[in-house]
């Protein structure tokens, strides 16, 4: 059936798009609820998750009821409760919540993680981070929370530290082009010659993974153009790198044509790349 | 021009405005308000645009900036608004070349960058975050009365009558809250519902910001398809006159659903034929106290 099919595709991307998924997966549910067999109960926990996304307090009872009637006294059932108190805000609650289960298994990450989401929902960035740091010491291994510490100091402007989080994911994961480009992005914020040098390093290396990478490309050329025009360069590095800007140049214009020849409507965007990429002079 | 003389000399002067379409208008000071520096005028377009972008990202901080197509000087109106990202608004890269390729555009339209808005993630804190400020800061050099507007996350539900927004205008280097008294929306009922029925019909998702373009640069971050849907669904009055206009306005507080707050109904007398109705009202909001 297709749609379990859909579902079971959202559900390993980890896609949010709550409000498809709990059209498909309400439908899902109240005609065909007979003949998914055991795929119910996963497809009752993730339509309740999208749900709570979508404030959909009806359906996320109903499920967690179900969920709670097949498996009493589940931690990963309690860990979904403590998510629908906090999307009630009830933010003490759930944190209780999390609490009793973490008594019972010190070890279980997913009550830690929403403990975390909790200080985040409640705008306590610095305790956030400090939770998640403590986390990371214990599971130096979770991907997704390193990548949600990097977004916590970048949020908070401490550029330095979400950098070092995202050399952690970019050691482990070096095939990944975003991390690579997010990267650069961050040296690029940082600023300073030496940052500038990384980040294009960095656009250059997001670009061999996947030449397709936009910000990778227009990264590339705006950082080769910041260190041609920094005064503190030598004759040679500023050459080089007036090449590097050039080559940009050429591939985004090729990029904006390609796409351009489609649509009119994108001419604005097409015009306005080709004049600004004009008007920044290199020296 | 009678806006250079103070109120109270103006008060007890009937002046004569200059022929306009074959007819000598005269103007009885005492009915209406000279038009005042400091004043800034929302159309729907940009109204309906950004309310969209952050419907469209919910759980994303959003920011975009806010445009002008009538002349420096004088009151602010904006006209139009560009959505320009939804991921990583601290980061500088992206931010800059998004404003330089806006700035291009604008100077081929005609038109200019008169402010920022933002959006956070966060729905109980809608106050400017540093990078609000900063790029607030970068446009105010260029433009002299810009605007930094806030939305309000928390009240955007229907139930809302007010306009879900907090605008700040820089005095002395510091970004401070705007007099309500000096903000004004057009037709706000009017705005509102085409911005519900825009998202109930799932119409937002037409909506291209300059993230989403650069995930797939054929999509037209000048979004010229949905402006054309929301100007179908504006009636005249709500619509811009042309030139952005020299209107004479009258502004009164608007009691919210709650009663909060004081009601003047004074009638205004529009210099502007497009929007000459008897009933013509022009409307601003209660920031809300709380």
């Amino acid at each position: 059936m297709e749609m379990r099919d859909k579902l079971r595709k959202w559900r390993e991307d980890n896609h949010r798009n709550s409000e498809q998924i709990v059209d498909v997966g309400e439908e899902l549910i109240n005609e065909h609820a007979s003949k998914l067999g055991d795929d119910i109960w996963i497809i009752y926990e993730q339509v309740m998750i999208a749900a709570l996304d979508c404030s959909r307090d009806d359906l996320a009872w109903t499920c967690l009821q179900e969920l709670k009637r097949q498996f009493p006294g589940s931690q990963r059932v309690k860990r979904l409760a403590g998510m629908r108190l906090e999307a009630l805000e009830k933010y003490e609650d759930a944190s209780k919540q999390y609490d009793s289960i973490l008594q019972d298994d010190p070890t279980n990450t997913a009550a830690r993680k929403r403990k975390i989401s909790i200080l985040k929902a409640q705008g306590k960035s610095a305790e956030a981070i400090r939770e998640l740091n403590e986390y990371l010491e214990q599971f130096v291994g979770d991907q997704e929370a390193w990548h949600e510490l990097s977004e916590l100091y970048i949020n908070e402007h401490d550029y330095g530290k979400a950098a070092f989080c995202l050399e952690e994911l970019m050691m482990t994961n070096p095939h990944n082009h975003l991390y690579c480009e997010q990267y650069a992005e961050v040296k690029y914020t940082q600023g300073g010659l030496e940052n500038l040098e990384l980040s294009r390093k960095y656009f250059a290396q997001a670009l061999k993974l996947n030449n397709r990478n936009m910000r990778a490309l227009f990264g590339l050329y705006m950082s080769a153009s910041h260190i041609a025009a920094s005064p503190k360069v030598n004759a040679t590095v500023k050459k080089a790198n007036v090449k590097y800007a050039t080559w940009a140049t050429n591939q985004i214009n090729r990029a904006y044509q390609l796409a351009g020849r489609g649509t009119k409507e994108n001419k604005c965007s097409v015009k306005a790349v080709e004049e600004m990429l004009e008007s920044i002079t290199m020296s | 021009m009678s806006s250079s003389l103070p109120w109270p000399l103006s008060m007890h002067l009937l002046m004569l405005r200059p022929k306009r379409n074959g007819r000598w208008w005269r103007r009885s000071l005492w009915r209406s308000v000279e038009r005042v520096m400091g004043e800034v005028e929302l159309s729907c377009l940009a109204y309906v645009k950004m309310y969209l972008h952050a419907c469209l990202f919910p759980r994303c901080s959003v920011n975009g900036l806010l445009l002008s197509s009538s002349p420096a000087g004088g009151a602010v109106c904006v006209t139009d608004c560009v959505p320009l990202l939804h991921t990583h608004l601290p980061l500088a890269p992206i931010t800059q070349l998004a404003l330089t390729q806006v700035d291009v555009w604008c100077a081929q339209t005609q038109q200019r960058i008169v402010g920022y808005y933002q959006a956070n993630a966060c729905v109980s804190d809608s106050s400017p975050t540093p990078c609000a400020l900063k790029i607030a800061d970068k446009i105010a050099e260029q433009c002299n009365n810009a605007v930094l507007l806030m939305i309000d996350g928390g009240k955007m539900s229907p139930d809302y009558r007010v306009p879900p927004i907090v605008m700040y205008e820089r005095k002395d280097t510091r970004w401070t809250l705007k007099d309500k008294h000096t903000i004004m929306l057009r037709q706000w009922e009017e705005t509102r519902d085409i911005a519900s029925q825009l998202l109930d019909s799932g119409d937002h998702s037409l909506l291209v910001d300059f993230d989403s373009h650069l995930d797939d640069i054929t999509r037209d971050w000048t979004n010229q398809k949905l402006n054309a849907k929301i100007a179908e669904l504006v009636s005249p009055a709500n619509a811009l006159p042309p030139g952005g206009g020299t209107v004479s306005i009258v502004t009164f507080t608007w009691s919210s659903s709650t009663a909060r707050g004081r009601q003047q109904n004074i009638n205004s007398m529009s210099i502007n034929h497009m929007l000459l109705e008897n009933s013509q009202e022009w409307r601003n909001w209660l920031r809300d106290p709380t």
